[in-house]
């Protein structure tokens, strides 16, 4: 076998014996999921009151019990009146906290190579641009806020709140030259990450697990009410409206830096 | 209400098809942003409101405004190489 061959081997057939590897693992693991017969609560073929969405819907999934979830009704497993929020901050946190720092992988992409190098030169934008932004960043501010805030009881929650709050800063630094420093973004984002696995932590210090809902979970329906899921999303909401501000700050920043 | 699915489908179909047929890439950016917007109100008429949020907000706005700073650098970067030859 001489050079060339070798290359070619190394550069077509190595990768995708690879990439068949890890679809087999994958179906393996995906075929072992659906026919597992083992202790628990299954997946699939198993009567509706069985399934783990449906212990999902009555928030008992340790208790083994199926209830109807009532408005103002306490002692629930978790107490969110949202249920996509109970799967995705309390059942599955584990998942949204690795989302989380996908998220920030991309975002540390974006950094590094849309850097400026230059002091950028600044043009200004028109006057009603200016007169405009403000006052419908009022409106995108508190829409964020309340998506963020309220994401345990309505529609929404740290991901489209934080979204929504960044579209407002990306409106800001359309308009003005001076809005938010990339440092503090930086800064926020560090302190939130640190932040949920704080609480994560200390979910394995009051309950045994990581990312465990330790407080009480309250009344369905109140403010107050689904214990960590709150300070999560909160943390969540300002992790993600800072990560994508900062990739979007830093396309724009570089942008001027040449124009 | 299912004749409104269906014609927001293949709006958004019909969309996807007339990115391909664009001049400029900024044109397309667009036209994917309007796709985007249409499957939030899409998912709005499923019942899937959280989903809808998100779409709306990341794929509507966050996406195609990171689209068109990513398209200005490109072109200020190909000008900046045509004046340096």
């Amino acid at each position: 076998m001489n050079r060339g061959t070798w290359m070619k081997i190394r550069a077509q057939v190595l990768p995708s014996i690879f990439v068949l590897l890890i679809l087999c693992a994958g179906s393996l693991l995906v075929y072992r999921a659906l026919t597992d017969e083992g202790e628990g609560v299954k997946v699939m073929g198993a009567p509706i009151p069985e399934r783990i969405s449906s212990r999902f819907i009555t928030k008992s999934v340790n208790q083994r019990d199926n209830v109807s979830v009532e408005f103002g009704e306490r002692g629930y497993e978790e107490g969110s009146a949202n249920l996509v929020t109970s799967v995705v901050v309390n059942y599955r946190a584990f998942d949204t906290l690795l989302e989380v720092i996908v998220l920030f992988a991309s975002a540390a992409g974006v950094a590094l190579l849309a850097a400026p190098r230059r002091r950028p030169r600044y043009r200004e934008s028109s006057v009603i641009v200016r007169n405009v932004v403000p006052i419908v960043n009022m409106l995108v501010f508190m829409t964020g806020a309340v998506i963020i805030l309220r994401g345990h009881l309505s529609p929404g929650g740290g991901f489209a709140g934080g979204a929504v709050i960044a579209s407002g800063f990306i409106l800001l630094s359309l308009a003005f030259r001076h809005t938010i420093r990339g440092r503090l973004l930086i800064v926020l984002e560090s302190v939130m990450g640190l932040g949920i696995l704080g609480v994560g932590l200390l979910g394995i210090y009051y309950d045994g697990y990581f990312l465990s809902n330790f407080l009480p979970t309250g009344r369905v329906g109140s403010f107050f009410s689904s214990g960590t899921v709150l300070i999560l999303y909160l943390l969540i909401g300002v992790k993600v409206l800072s990560e994508i501000a900062g990739i979007s700050l830093s396309f724009l920043r570089g942008e001027e830096e040449k124009a | 209400m299912i004749y409104l699915i269906l014609v927001l489908s293949l709006l958004m179909v019909a969309g996807s098809i007339a990115v391909l047929f664009q001049r400029t890439l900024r044109a397309a950016a667009l036209i994917t942003g309007v796709v985007s917007l249409l499957a939030a109100v899409f998912f709005v008429f499923m019942r899937a409101y959280d989903v809808a949020i998100t779409e709306a907000s990341i794929g509507a706005v966050l996406s195609t405004a990171v689209y068109f700073f990513a398209l200005k650098r490109i072109e200020v970067h190909e000008q900046g190489n045509v004046d340096e030859d």
